[in-house]
């Protein structure tokens, strides 16, 4: 990771090479109905469209046909406990086509853990159950703490 | 009153400029800590003597751009000259019109008049169907074409300052081209194939002379919206014996006047066909008369003469370039004239001429003169627009036919 | 004051008290039959009167007497336009062919000679071939080196695409008028075609079966019968914009290519493309939707021959779109070009998207540089294909399309090498094809007297109607700017509600939706007192005569 500011190329600019500048691509998932070819990335501001195709293509070998960017403004959201309005950061979107015969699909991550999420929604359910339960049970005597039994 | 009494109210912004006057000018405060340094032994060294050489300027970068950017209008510009060439462009008139073309282009007037051989062919009558398709071609130029651009705006010269509601439709050039193109159109199909297989037509050329007149140098810059051009030169047998309109005297005015002087010019003319083409002879020019486009430099409304002017400057132009072409830049007196026809239309009125082009020898008045045979404001057509909301193509006039189909077959 | 107040109030009286209009009640109607009749028993669901509602509007299009009154029908629901899919012919992004392919409900078929109407018209054009080769191969020569053309350089488009157009423009021009006058006489519906030099063709049309926006999707779910219907789809305004070099038209439309009954065969089936258009890469922009075919209604000829159309976009494409989505994009182009065009003349016809054909229409496109030359035939069967009719509706259009084809391999020296005189031949057979006249009525749902607002009587409603449709078809900018809501206002009223205490006068807060407003719904010009006839007249306004639907 280089420190190095990293400018915008213009036309006639001296070609300044940045080794390993500040690049991040991070997949998202896409929103519901996409086209099968497309893949959405959120990357680091200074990206332009062929840093892109550059950082997929070099790195990881990957045919780009079309990249679109956008820049999606940050959520505003309450600041929890201030109250005050705050806002967060702005995105930059990476909408990146892929060829037309290709097919993405967005990876299964956390296949495992839904799983050992699962078992603990389980044992959640089978605990309230004993407490509705001892509800029920000692629906008759109120205000008797549940030491008090036989 | 005092300024004073006014500075002493409480006001903010003089609050803030005094506070920045007296911010910017801050003493270092005095922290005791160079005293207990030197105290220490440890040398102090003043700031200011590390920044007291100043930063190089940087060399600024030439940045390219998308797009080549012209170059500066100076001295150094490769075709800036000297001597200054008067210059007419199809978009400016001359001050006098027709009475000044006359001089600069030293030609004789024939009005009213055309070659016999056009006025015979004139009188040819065409096939009803012809005519149907020019009202249809007058109608789709100025009602049924879709294009909605701004026009100019209309202005009250009772009221100057009121803004009317600024008119969408189609503009002046885009009638004129329908129009001219669509009756250009008809003429040939309707015409023999041999006359259409000896003609070509080219739209929106460019051609340029560059000539002396009396130790003036001139130019002329026009277009050619539509040129049809024929595989041999165009002849006309002219009669002599006509009253010509001679040349007149502009005094006290110049020939040159609302030619403005330009120092950027290249000193050959350009005829826009190659001499390797073979259909390249020049048969009929037409010259539109956009009037959104033309004007006087002095803002002034364009006369008749002044259009009637143009066109000869316009064939004139064609000529000489096609001449120039020919026989060299230098030649004076040609060896066989060059016959040009022309014709003006501004959509409704026609103005047809031929010129006759003897000389390019053009000081003073002796000698060889140019000719030019013109037949001016023909009317196609009274009015055609949206009469309260319906198609409306009033008086059509199918002389005008006529000529216009004379002028292609001669 | 009091006697005027008076005067109304009698006239009011006299209303009630006077019937003008009345009937005597029908005796001989027999009340009872001897089945009895009930009236038709209607789904009362939601879902079933909305389409119903719906139903009547296409109806009400329908009934609408002229062409101009249809198109601002077709408007009416927008005062501000409609959101459309913006469909540039010279804008293709990548692998477009589905989507364009389902938006114009256009089957494509590849080929390599030209479709069996054409071949009657071979021998001719193998005449008229060799009489013309030369000159084309002549002009081909003076257009590449003899004359100097000037042509301006916008800063709009890369300046490559604009140099090919321009030369492929000027090439078409001389290529039309050597074929055009050798075959006037050969031919008589040459003679009254008219060319029109750069139209301006438009088209405007609902699809159906499209993706739902997420903002629809979150206004369902403030609604708890619209639970289970979050993704019914809905219908999706499309305008097409193209600008073709030269159009040939002429009074008579062309003949089929293929029977109108084919029109149903299910092999003519079209994928159905259910994204959004925003996935493809097409934009929006709101605009009042217009169906132009280059000239207004009640021109004389009304049905188009054939149009020429430029390839320099496929030059700004990126290089990495490869040249099998190049070739692709032109089908695209060829498609929505023929289609927008025949649209648009369906429109003129008294068809709208609600209303479908009962005819085919066919046209020929063309489109070329110059040199590469690639030929389409389209037969428009349908244009119906909003959200109710894009599953129900059985018909398909029919495209036919070849691969570019070469016309010449270079011009040096002028010389032209390797002139293909067949693409020539596939050119002026296009020229060949003779318009018909048809022998049902071309302008079913027009009115019989009234077809253009021309015919119309009332001097007051055609010089409204006339004013009201140009300028509804420039769409030219409001006077006012568009309603807006502030990024403070979202930020600060309505994601956080932090100004409860302020009055609520913005349309947001009143739960108003401004786009929803309907074209009608605005203050018709202000009669000045002074204007209004004499004596006494308390007419306000000036009248509108927008189209009751």
């Amino acid at each position: 990771m280089s420190t190095r500011w990293y400018p915008i190329y213009q036309r006639g600019n001296p070609q300044l090479r940045v080794f390993l500048p500040n690049f991040w691509m991070k997949l998202v998932h896409p929103p519901p109905k996409q086209l099968p070819n497309t893949v959405h990335f959120h990357c680091s501001m200074e990206m332009t469209k062929y840093d892109i195709r550059n950082y997929l293509e070099k790195i990881y070998n990957v045919p780009v046909i079309d990249v679109r960017t956008k820049i999606i403004l940050g959520k505003f959201r309450k600041d929890l406990g201030k109250g005050y309005v705050v806002k967060d950061d702005d995105i930059k979107y990476a909408y990146v086509t892929l060829p037309k015969d290709t097919k993405f699909v967005f990876p299964d991550i956390f296949e495992k853990s839904k799983d050992a999420d699962e078992e603990h929604l389980k044992s959640l359910e089978e605990a309230k159950k004993t407490f509705k339960n001892y509800i029920h049970r000692n629906k008759s005597r109120p205000d008797v703490p549940s030491w008090f039994s036989i | 009153m005092k300024l004073s009494q006014v500075l002493n109210r409480q006001h903010i912004g003089f609050m803030f400029k005094k506070h920045w006057l007296v911010q910017g000018k801050r003493v270092p405060i005095d922290t005791g800590v160079e005293e207990v340094l030197r105290a220490k032994g440890i040398p102090v060294e003043d700031a200011l003597e590390f920044v007291k050489e100043k930063p190089e300027p940087r060399e600024r970068i030439n940045i390219v751009g998308q797009y080549e950017q012209p170059l500066p209008l100076d001295q150094n510009h490769p075709d800036y000259k000297e001597r200054p060439c008067y210059t007419l462009k199809n978009t400016n008139v001359l001050l006098e019109g027709i009475a000044q073309a006359q001089v600069i282009t030293k030609t004789i007037l024939a009005e009213d008049k055309l070659p016999q051989k056009i006025e015979e062919l004139a009188e040819v009558v065409a096939p009803k169907t012809v005519h149907d398709g020019v009202k249809k071609a007058i109608l789709s130029a100025n009602v049924f074409d879709t294009e909605q651009k701004k026009l100019p705006k209309i202005k009250d010269p009772e009221r100057p300052a009121y803004n009317f509601p600024r008119i969408l439709g189609i503009t002046d050039r885009r009638r004129n081209q329908i129009l001219t193109n669509k009756i250009l159109q008809l003429v040939e199909r309707s015409s023999d194939t041999e006359a259409t297989l000896s003609k070509y037509v080219v739209n929106d050329v460019e051609c340029k002379t560059v000539f002396d007149k009396e130790d003036d140098l001139i130019q002329f810059q026009d277009v050619s919206n539509i040129l049809v051009t024929s595989n041999k030169p165009l002849t006309h047998d002219t009669e002599k014996d006509i009253p010509f309109v001679e040349i007149p005297d502009l005094y006290p005015i110049k020939h040159t006047i609302t030619m403005p002087p330009e120092h950027f010019y290249t000193e050959t003319s350009k005829y826009p066909i190659r001499p390797t083409v073979s259909m390249r002879h020049p048969h009929t020019t037409w010259l539109h008369f956009n009037s959104t486009e033309v004007n006087n430099i002095y803002e002034t409304p364009v006369t008749l003469p002044q259009i009637l002017g143009r066109s000869l400057t316009h064939a004139f132009t064609v000529a000489t370039s096609y001449a120039k072409q020919l026989y060299g830049e230098n030649v004076k007196d040609l060896p066989e004239p060059v016959y040009i026809n022309c014709i003006q239309t501004d959509g409704q009125n026609y103005h047809f001429g031929v010129l006759e082009l003897n000389t390019l020898n053009l000081d003073g008045k002796e000698g060889a003169t140019n000719v030019w045979y013109c037949k001016n404001n023909l009317k196609l057509y009274d009015s055609s627009r949206y009469f309260s909301g319906m198609p409306v193509l009033e008086n059509y006039n199918p002389k005008v036919y006529g000529y216009i189909n004379a002028f292609y077959n001669c | 004051m009091h006697l005027y107040k008076m005067h109304r109030k009698i006239t009011n009286l006299k209303k009630i008290l006077i019937r003008r209009y009345s009937q005597a009640a029908l005796l001989d109607q027999n009340e009872y039959t001897e089945t009895p009749e009930y009236p038709p028993i209607l789904d009362m669901s939601l879902k079933a009167r909305k389409l119903r509602e719906r139903e009547k509007l296409h109806e009400k299009i329908k009934n609408v007497n002229t062409v101009e009154e249809k198109q601002i029908a077709l408007n009416m629901p927008r005062y501000y336009g409609w959101k459309c899919v913006m469909l540039h012919e010279d804008k293709v992004p990548y692998n477009a062919m589905p989507m364009i392919q389902c938006y114009t409900r256009s089957h494509f078929i590849p080929i390599e000679k030209l479709p069996p109407t054409y071949t009657e018209s071979a021998l001719t054009a193998e005449i008229v071939v060799k009489e013309i080769k030369n000159l084309v191969e002549d002009a081909i020569c003076i257009e590449h080196e003899g004359v100097d053309h000037s042509f301006a350089v916008t800063l709009e488009k890369p300046v490559e695409s604009q140099k090919s157009d321009a030369l492929a423009n000027v090439l078409v021009k001389q290529i039309n008028r050597i074929i055009t006058n050798n075959l006037a006489d050969k031919v008589p519906h040459i003679l009254s075609a008219q060319v029109d030099y750069d139209p301006r063709h438009e088209a405007f049309w609902f699809v159906g079966g499209v993706d739902v926006p997420s903002n629809v999707i979150k206004w369902r779910k403030q609604y708890p019968w619209l639970k289970d219907r979050l993704d019914e789809p809905v219908d999706r305004p499309v305008q097409y914009l193209g600008a073709p070099f030269l159009a040939m038209r002429s009074h008579f439309p062309l003949k089929p290519i293929l029977e109108y009954s084919e029109a149903e065969n299910p092999e003519f089936k079209v994928p159905k493309f259910t994204y959004k258009p925003d996935t493809v890469g097409y934009f929006h922009a709101y605009r009042h939707g217009t169906n132009i075919p280059g000239y207004w209604p009640g021109d004389h000829d009304e049905f188009g021959l054939l149009s020429y159309h430029g390839r320099g976009h496929i030059l700004n494409r990126n290089v990495s779109f490869g040249t099998e989505d190049n070739l692709e994009a032109l089908h695209c182009q060829a498609m929505l070009a023929s289609f927008g065009w025949l649209l648009a003349q369906a429109n003129y016809q008294g068809f709208t998207t609600y209303n479908d054909l009962t005819y085919p229409l066919v046209t020929q496109t063309i489109i070329t540089d110059g040199q590469l030359w690639s030929f389409y035939a389209y037969q428009l069967n349908t244009i119906l294909m909003h959200n109710e009719k894009i599953d129900e509706n059985p018909k398909h259009n029919i495209c036919f399309g070849t691969k570019p084809l070469k016309l010449y391999e270079k011009v040096e020296n002028g010389k032209v090498y390797g002139f293909n005189e067949d693409v020539l031949k596939l050119l002026v057979q296009l020229y060949l094809n003779t318009p018909e006249e048809r022998e049902y009525d071309l302008k079913p749902y027009l009115g019989r007297e009234e077809q253009v607002i021309a015919d119309i009587e009332d001097d007051n409603k055609r010089c409204w109607l006339e004013k009201r449709y140009k300028h509804l078809v420039s769409n030219r900018p409001k006077h006012l700017l568009l309603p807006e809501i502030y990024l403070w206002e979202k930020i600060y009223k309505i994601e956080h509600k932090t100004r409860f205490f302020e009055p609520n006068r913005r349309p947001f807060e009143l739960g108003i939706n401004p786009f929803k407003r309907r074209l009608n719904e605005h203050l018709p010009p202000y009669i000045p007192k002074a204007l209004r006839p004499y004596p006494k007249h308390k007419k306000k306004f000036e009248t509108t005569y927008y189209p009751d639907v």
